[in-house]
């Protein structure tokens, strides 16, 4: 059985390893262009959140390159994720698609019920082999987080524009094709050398935290590709939200690291928000406070137009950037943005930055 | 005698009788804000973000115009009211985002029945924290209003069920109703703050019952037996008013109940966008009886609304009266 998956940002490296180590055929979405967007929108109900939509045109583009079963998480609420797949399979079987939709369940809502979902999926339980692929995969996802963030120290400082990330994609390439730890850490550790050189030691004088709900700051394609933007302005991005971020909280077995660092989260956030709210909601008050501590100009929050948790999150903002005199600005996105507002709403914020001093410790 | 302050807004029409039954046995003078108007929907658009809903927005106004009538503002952070649901993201945040106003005296208990083997001990918390915001410590106290409440809400619930609409069943001992036989008949689904607010529902009751139609809403009735058929569905929708709008919907296209179904949304509301489109795919796969997504924002106005209802209705009727005749021939 062929299986595919949604993108998101470098989400599919990651399930590339997982599943051909365990013996899958795997039938990846074609990379997301505008075309994905059209079907995506099309065929969505007009007022979901953008990521549902981006993601229905990944699955109907991978269903016509043969995929029979999509794989896709689920969720307990409150917020719409949970829930995507379902309204998902309900709009493909109106649409007369024929496929299987295996919907992951996060394991904390029992455990015997999602190995029964892999045994389905895998006619058994090849530990060793599950085993494997989740460490090759989590060790990828690990140093995609650490060269991306050596990528976004980068561009705003390289000699040619494109440079870092001429090197990060050819990176990644490679990445996907590699199969072994070792070789993992080789192309890492060639990779970090590589964009030092191009760094050569200097570091942006502008620095701005990004926060926001987890697909638009992850999804170039959903964000318009604000963190390069960003770069090519000469700003330096920082960001607590990455990949291996989403993952641990979804799956990790940690139960007491996990604790530990909510706990955190919520004294942080707790003077503006006391409650979680879904989604990145809390996510986005706290790190913008921890962001703020680590000397950051600005914080932009990014999320998709009516995204509940994250107009929550905007609704506490002000108050937190009135504290912290620290300048927020707020982007909603979806299937209207246009790029040139975008771009003329981000260099009038930057252009509003004072020049910050930047703790240079993590230099 | 302090004054407590309840805004006639998001889940007013649910749990008013609990509330009121609940604060006055503490002897505490109840205040409601007026039915919303277009200033209170003005006052709330202005103090609000702009991306958020419709229903938060009101909100909002309801709370700018208690402000300074009286002591304390009720304002619970309502994270889950029922077992394994929630309501919306945006209710988790309710007390949060309302500071930003400066409104002294609120208070904000927490409630959070999602996990069943907890229930009353959770319920029992949020009546403490009222209490102590009140300055009363007495479990005695405490449990006899809670108590009293909670039999206000039986009853209210009863009269729901016999099919009057939330501001007639306020009322212990409403009017008699008109009889509902023969008619044909509506049903209404939304959010109950969504569909019950006159300003979101531009008065959609009163156009429907003095056209001569009967009316259904999910409230008219058991929660538990729409929970169940709701419960059908491959996965449990985890939002109360998705599953009880779904529920009811499936109970009147599957037991024929009425003749057209009419979904009142607000404009930028999250959950909405994904039940409202799931309740229409249903409805439409598994029936033939007409439905309309009725969708509501600030500029609505009131003539393109009643259009569109009346035609739907034309449309109902003509369909009644089709049926009819090849039913004699
Ligand atoms: S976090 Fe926001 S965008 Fe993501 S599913 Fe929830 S409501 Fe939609
Ligand atoms: S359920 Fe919809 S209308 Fe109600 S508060 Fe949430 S987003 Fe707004």
């Amino acid at each position: 059985m062929k299986v595919t998956y949604p993108h998101m940002g470098t989400l599919n490296i990651v399930l590339n390893a997982l599943l051909r180590e365990v013996d899958l055929e795997v039938v990846p979405p074609p990379p997301i262009t505008k075309r994905t967007l059209e079907l995506g929108i099309a065929n969505s109900p007009e007022f979901a959140c953008l990521p549902l939509k981006i993601t229905l045109g990944n699955f109907l583009e991978a269903l016509e390159r043969g995929a029979e079963l999509i794989i896709m998480a689920g969720g307990c609420g409150p917020c719409r994720f949970g829930y995507y797949a379902q309204v998902q399979r309900e709009i493909l079987t109106d649409l007369g698609c024929n496929f299987e939709m295996l919907v992951l369940e996060p394991p904390q809502s029992g455990w015997p019920d999602f190995l029964k979902q892999i045994r389905s999926l895998l006619g058994g339980l090849p530990v060793a082999a599950i085993r494997r692929g989740w460490i090759l995969g989590w060790q990828k996802v690990k140093a995609i987080d650490w060269v991306e963030e050596e990528v976004e120290r980068t561009r705003p400082v390289e000699p040619f524009s494109g440079q870092a990330d001429r090197i990060f994609r050819d990176f990644l390439a490679q990445l996907d094709q590699t199969t072994t730890t070792s070789g993992i850490q080789r192309l890492t550790m060639a990779t970090l050398g590589d964009l030092q050189d191009l760094r050569n030691g200097q570091r942006a004088n502008l620095q701005v935290g990004v926060v926001g709900e987890i697909y638009t700051v992850l999804e170039p394609a959903a964000n318009q590709d604000l963190l390069r933007r960003l770069g090519s302005l000469g700003v330096e991005v920082r960001r607590k939200l990455r990949l291996s971020h989403w993952i641990g909280e979804h799956l990790t077995l940690n139960k007491k690291k996990k604790r530990r660092l909510r706990l955190e989260l919520e004294k942080l956030a707790a003077p503006y928000l006391k409650h979680f709210v879904g989604g990145h909601g809390l996510e986005s008050v706290g790190h913008t406070i921890e962001l703020c501590r680590e000397g950051v100009a600005g914080v932009i929050q990014i999320a998709p137009l009516t995204c509940m948790p994250e107009i929550v999150a905007e609704s506490v903002l002000p108050q937190v950037s009135a504290d912290l005199s620290l300048p927020v600005l707020t982007l909603f996105v979806d299937e209207h943005t246009a790029e040139a507002g975008l771009q003329t709403r981000l260099e009038a914020f930057i252009d509003l930055l004072p020049a910050r001093s930047i703790s240079r410790k993590s230099i | 005698m302090p004054a407590v302050g309840i805004p006639r807004a998001l889940l007013f029409y649910e749990l008013f009788p609990l509330w009121r039954e609940f604060f006055t046995s503490l002897g505490c003078e109840v205040i409601t804000s007026q039915p919303t108007s277009k200033e209170t929907l003005n006052a709330g658009a202005s103090a609000a973000v702009d991306e958020t809903c419709l229903p938060i927005k009101i909100m909002y106004g309801h709370i700018l115009e208690l402000q300074g009538k009286c002591d304390f503002i009720f304002l619970p952070r309502l994270v889950s009211i029922e077992p394994n649901s929630y309501i919306c993201p945006k209710f988790m945040g309710l007390p949060d985002i309302v500071r930003g106003l400066g409104v002294q005296g609120v208070i904000e208990p927490t409630v959070d029945l999602r996990n069943p083997k907890e229930y009353w001990q959770r319920l029992w918390q949020a009546a403490v924290e009222i209490e102590y915001r009140l300055g009363i410590y007495s479990p005695t106290r405490v449990a006899s209003a809670l108590f009293r409440g909670l039999l206000a809400e039986r009853g209210y619930r009863a009269r729901l069920h016999q099919g009057y609409l939330p501001w007639e069943a306020l009322d212990s001992e409403p009017l008699p109703k008109p009889s509902t036989q023969n008619q044909v008949k509506i049903g209404v689904i939304g959010h109950p703050y969504t569909m019950f607010d006159q300003i979101i529902n531009m008065n959609l009751f009163e156009l429907l019952r003095l056209s001569g139609y009967g009316v259904l809403t999910p409230v008219n009735h058991e929660i538990r037996l729409l929970n169940r058929i709701a419960r059908q569905l491959p996965k449990d929708l985890f939002w109360t008013y998705g599953r009880r709008m779904i529920g009811a919907a499936r109970l009147w296209y599957q037991r024929k109940l009425v003749d057209g179904i009419i979904h009142i949304v607000s404009f930028g509301c999250g959950t909405d966008s994904l039940t409202g489109d799931l309740i229409e795919r249903l409805t439409k796969r598994e029936s033939d009886i007409p439905f309309m997504l009725l969708t509501v924002d600030e500029h609505t106005g009131e003539a393109g609304f009643r259009t569109r209802v009346e035609a739907f209705l034309d449309m109902i009727q003509f369909r009644a009266a089709g049926a009819g005749r090849s039913g004699c021939q």
